[in-house]
């Protein structure tokens, strides 16, 4: 046994004794989600990156919205604005992160592979444009849940879409605020060495600022906190509308 | 269109035209040489550049400078006409990039601003005062090496967490509740992480992956890992207890128990989907690497084991802090229902 293995065991009976019978679909469906991790990166040797990614992200929301919380309203609501956003972020991102030109690793990076061959046949152009829209489709995934989750628990009998949507606004503002300090300290979390980096070699601000390593970090929580932003009202009013709508009919 | 749009759309017609001059009128600013690509060929794995430079005494004379070249763009930016490069002893260093990143910062605080309001003023404000507070804090480890990393990035933990709770409504009581169920859960799902790779022995990480490090691996690890956690566990408590409030105010009536019955409910919905935000964010990042030792032979297992230890470690960390959460917020949200009620 090893130190994953024991840290898994107990996130299992810590889920089972805190989510009780929900646990099961939540947990079979994070190993559905780790599986399909597994198999994307299968798929992702072909050279079809951008089509790959995009079934992954598809799947993955389908496996988290309806496999773990059921086909209901809630989670189609959730299902449809990511969809909306999902082109959205195809059309405006992908020529802004290429115009970035951030893929690949920077000369320091690169000491530990000096003995590997370096002519992989994908585009690392198009792989971190890949990296960028999954960590980005995570958050929205969530951010919709979460908008969608709670406007259901605020609806009373009866109410009319007005004061619904005004009550749903005030949790997505106490959100938005914890939303986009997650994917903060997410990228503290793994860019930590980074910090060290820079401050041990101490690299000025100015050059740190156009270096290759912090834009990348920098890109990826700022397009995934923009993403947000504009996701959580709009999964507000679409779950507003339905949850009305179809009590009222 | 109305005022509100009007001026959204002025601001943003600003902060793009500020961003293109950064971009484009910066380069004075830089000590180091800058030049601007003027032509590209591509000579075997070179990529020869005729440039033009754009700062120092010599500005605007011509001058060849040589890049690396590789198709796939693994340790090489392929250059365009109009590219801004810094280069020392004529070879080219970084792309410039401020114009971008001043961009993508100042319209990310646009659109919190105009969606969010008064609240995304104070979100924006929260993310630049949580990554202030990080440089200022690893500055002052680097120089007090004498205490452990984890005892600062304790700190930098509590103090984060005040500084976005509070941010977002004040010091009431409110706050104060969400303050003290993330901060416990925090810490006791570090403890639990903590306590069993320690009985394990590290066995099973593979530090190695960490990437560039000019430290010891396993202290900058745990002190990530207890970050990391901040983020997990900061989200759940706030949707769960802002929900319970918003119910709360809308039908005070409620009796506790059917409170809790709602917090629950939340919590169990939004649990999975946020540990697939961890899973997004975390494995995704390590793909490009595993794409260079596949293509090198190896193991599919070997390389997932190499890769992705770490960041399972990060996952479950995370995992434990969202779990935990649930259990933590309905505490104090009782305990805090409680009091008002006897007052």
């Amino acid at each position: 046994m090893n130190v994953i293995a024991g840290l898994l065991l107990l996130f299992i009976l810590l889920s089972v004794l805190i989510l009780g019978k929900t646990s099961l679909y939540a947990l079979s469906g994070l190993f559905l989600n780790i599986l399909l991790f597994f198999v994307f990166i299968r798929s992702l040797q072909g050279i079809a990156i951008y089509s790959v990614t995009l079934g992954y992200i598809l799947l993955n929301a389908l496996i988290t919205l309806f496999y773990v919380n059921g086909w209901n309203a809630k989670t189609k609501a959730a299902f449809l604005s990511l969809l909306l956003f999902l082109i959205l972020l195809t059309v405006v991102f992908v020529p802004l992160i290429q115009k970035l030109s951030i893929s690949g690793f920077s000369s320091y990076e690169l000491e530990e592979l000096a003995a590997l061959d370096l002519n992989v046949p994908q585009s690392f152009a198009k792989l971190s444009v890949a990296v960028i829209l999954i960590g980005v489709s995570g958050a929205l995934i969530d951010g919709s849940m979460a908008i969608a989750s709670a406007t259901h628990e605020i609806y009373r009998q009866g109410e009319s879409f007005r004061t619904l949507f005004f009550s749903s606004m005030t949790v997505v503002k106490n959100i938005l605020n914890s939303t986009i300090n997650t994917l903060l300290f997410a990228f503290i979390s793994s860019g930590l060495a980074l910090v060290f980096f820079y401050q041990d070699l101490k690299i000025p601000w100015y050059e740190m600022l156009n270096s290759k390593a912090f834009v990348f970090e920098f890109a990826v929580i700022i397009l995934s906190s923009i993403s947000v932003v504009f996701v959580l009202p709009f999964t507000a009013a679409v779950t507003c509308y339905a949850v009305t709508k179809r009590k009222a009919g | 269109m109305n005022r509100k749009t009007l001026i959204g759309l002025i601001a943003f017609i600003i902060c793009l035209l500020s961003s293109f001059a950064i971009q484009n009128f910066s380069a004075p600013l830089y000590p180091q040489a800058l030049a601007k690509v003027e032509q590209v060929e591509i000579q075997g794995d070179k990529q020869v550049v005729k440039a033009r430079k754009i700062n120092g005494g010599d500005r605007g004379e011509k001058i060849e400078l040589s890049a690396k070249y590789r198709q796939n763009e693994l340790d090489a930016t392929v250059l365009h006409k109009g590219d801004q490069v810094f280069y020392s002893n004529r070879q080219v260093g970084e792309k410039k990039r401020d114009g971008f990143v001043f961009f993508l910062l100042i319209f990310l605080f646009l659109i919190l601003v105009f969606i969010g309001g008064k609240v995304g003023l104070t979100a924006f404000i929260s993310v630049i005062l949580n990554s202030g507070a990080l440089f200022l804090i690893v500055d002052l480890y680097r120089h007090h090496t004498q205490f452990s990393l984890l005892l600062f990035m304790a700190v930098y933990a509590v103090l984060s967490i005040g500084i976005t709770l509070f941010l977002i409504d004040g010091i009431r009581k409110n706050s104060l509740q969400k303050f003290l169920a993330t901060t416990l859960t925090v810490f006791t799902a570090y403890l639990i992480c903590w306590s069993v790779i320690t009985l394990f022995s590290d066995k099973g990480l593979r530090f190695e992956d960490m990437g560039v490090l000019t430290r010891p691996y396993r202290p900058v690890f745990l002190a990530g890992l207890l970050i990391g956690a901040v983020g997990a566990s900061l989200d759940t408590v706030i949707t769960v207890i802002s929900t319970l409030e918003e119910i709360r105010s809308k039908d005070p009536q409620l009796t506790i128990k059917e409170l809790i019955r709602s917090g629950r409910a939340v919590g169990k919905d939004i649990s999975a989907t946020m540990m697939n935000v961890l899973i997004c964010s975390y494995f995704s990042s390590a793909i490009p690497m595993i794409m260079i030792y596949l293509h090198n032979g190896w193991a599919f297992g070997q390389v997932m084991n190499m890769q992705l230890s770490l960041e399972m470690v990060r996952i479950l960390c995370g995992g434990f802090g969202i779990l935990l959460s649930i259990p933590f917020s309905l505490l104090f949200f009782q305990l805090n229902f409680r009091k008002e009620g006897r007052q």
